[in-house]
């Protein structure tokens, strides 16, 4: 592993970054709708303190391959979140990328996903294979289109390499698909209106209904790296090309943080979506822009 | 897009909760506080400890000597150990109640001697008291004439 791709891992946008701006980014959103909703919201360091405290809390023991698991899956999303913001082309000119580390991305913003799906059905509850559910059903409908818009920007460039997708500014394709990857988002960060899979109210927040201590901790931390990985990949797909390393860091995370206040918007101002609705949105709507992203940069690529 | 209105409006009217523990909210006359009791007038009945529904209010007697509890962290602010107070020795506060960290740390306890209402005399009793206090005014009443001055004569 080179120096790049050690300060990328530990450094910015990984470790060191990444946690802090998770955190800032949980912290952001609850104050931003807080204050759409007239209420006064938390202080900036909340989201550290309760992950303090849940570090220090004791929890009920299970005993088993089950309790294993439970620990397994917040770990896991960490990790793989981790690896995920690793990858990100913050700086393209320094290519610490490789061929067909767009695809290993792809992978690693899904696990979290799948660990969130099989922490519900391992816990349980019924809350919890409910929400476990949920979210698999949601995961098929916004992947269809992130996949596509994922597909789209590799098409306009001919290459999975990050450091490469974001370089066919002038291609509209490569715009139509960033719109759907940002459609997208909201449903993998589990944000109003496609919070069904973790609804407090309805189902105890599902998957995680079992959860406590210091897994949940891990669990809010994931959630945090999450935010900063997908809303990062954003930010990274249409930075201006050439931009200098101190100007794209700030690009970075300007473009992060008011992505993170048009979520957080969008999530003020909209009820939560039926299953149902939620997928229709996705395969009906959705999808439709990502076939004309993927129609167009085809056609444009022929005609070339 | 009467949401993105609505949402505008909230944010020019800024916020209307409070960041707590720094809480001076007027409440109405009202308000359902934390609950007084007068330890000079209360006469220990106990009927506020019954009729509370959460065990908020506890009556402990040993004697004559009883101690009185209440623990605001059960209440429920119901106030009908209010309402079954006869003597009104039991009143709430029109203020929020305070913050509290610790477990029972706002719990009141006030121990209390019970003050027993005088028993009405039984007939037998009250027929021979009546007889003694006659024969105690009639002893009495030639000293008493003379020590008073005359009646006024008739018109």
């Amino acid at each position: 592993m080179n120096t790049v791709a050690m300060i990328a891992l530990f450094v910015f946008p990984g470790l060191l970054f990444a946690i802090p701006a998770g955190w800032l980014s949980v912290w952001a959103e609850h104050k931003a709708v807080a204050r759409m909703q007239r209420r006064i919201g938390p202080p900036v360091l909340q989201p550290f303190w309760d992950f303090i405290k849940l570090i220090g809390k004791r929890t009920p023991a299970r005993r088993g391959i089950e309790a294993n698991l439970l620990r397994l899956y917040p770990a896991l999303s960490v990790l793989s979140l981790l690896g995920a913001l690793a990858l990100l082309p913050v700086f393209p000119q320094s290519g610490h990328g490789f061929s067909g580390d767009g695809i290993l991305l792809v992978a690693l913003l899904e696990l979290p996903s799948i660990c969130f799906i099989l922490a519900g059905f391992t816990s349980g509850s019924l809350f919890g294979e409910v929400g476990a559910v949920r979210e698999a059903v949601l995961s098929v409908a916004n992947n269809l289109v992130f996949l596509l818009a994922m597909v789209t920007l590799a098409v306009t460039q001919g290459t999975f390499q990050l450091a490469a997708l974001g370089g066919a500014k002038l291609n509209p394709g490569h715009w139509i698909a960033v719109i759907g990857i940002v459609l997208c988002i909201p449903a993998k960060l589990r944000l109003n209106p496609f919070s069904t899979s973790s609804a407090e109210q309805e189902i105890y927040s599902g998957p995680l209904t079992e959860y406590a201590g210091a897994a949940l901790g891990l669990w809010q931390m994931a959630h945090g790296l999450e935010w900063i990985a997908l809303t990062g990949l954003v930010a990274t797909l249409v930075m201006p090309l050439g931009t200098p390393w101190w100007a794209a860091a700030v690009l970075f995370v300007a473009i992060s943080a008011a992505l993170v206040l048009l979520y957080s918007i969008v999530a003020a101002a909209t009820a939560r979506f039926t299953l149902e609705r939620s997928i229709n949105f996705y395969w009906r709507w959705a999808a439709v822009l990502a076939v004309l992203a993927i129609v167009s940069t085809v056609c444009m690529r022929w005609h070339a | 897009m009467n949401i993105l209105k609505l949402i505008l409006d909230n944010l020019r009217q800024g916020t209307v909760s409070y960041r707590l523990p720094h809480v001076h909210e007027c409440t109405s006359n009202q308000y359902r506080g934390l609950i007084h009791n007068d330890a000079e007038r209360c006469v220990g009945c106990a009927a506020c400890a019954y009729v509370c529904p959460t065990a908020a209010i506890e009556v402990k007697r040993a004697g004559d000597n009883y101690s009185w509890s209440y623990d605001p962290g059960k209440c429920t602010f119901c106030s009908r150990c209010i309402e079954r107070c006869r003597p009104n020795t039991l009143t709430m506060e029109s203020k929020l109640p305070p913050l509290y960290s610790a477990q029972g740390e706002l719990k009141t306890v006030l121990e209390m001697v019970r003050k027993r209402p005088a028993k009405p005399a039984t007939p037998a009793v009250a027929a021979a008291t009546a007889v003694a206090s006659a024969a105690v005014n009639a002893a009495a009443k030639p000293a008493t004439a003379a020590l008073a001055p005359n009646p006024e004569p008739a018109k």
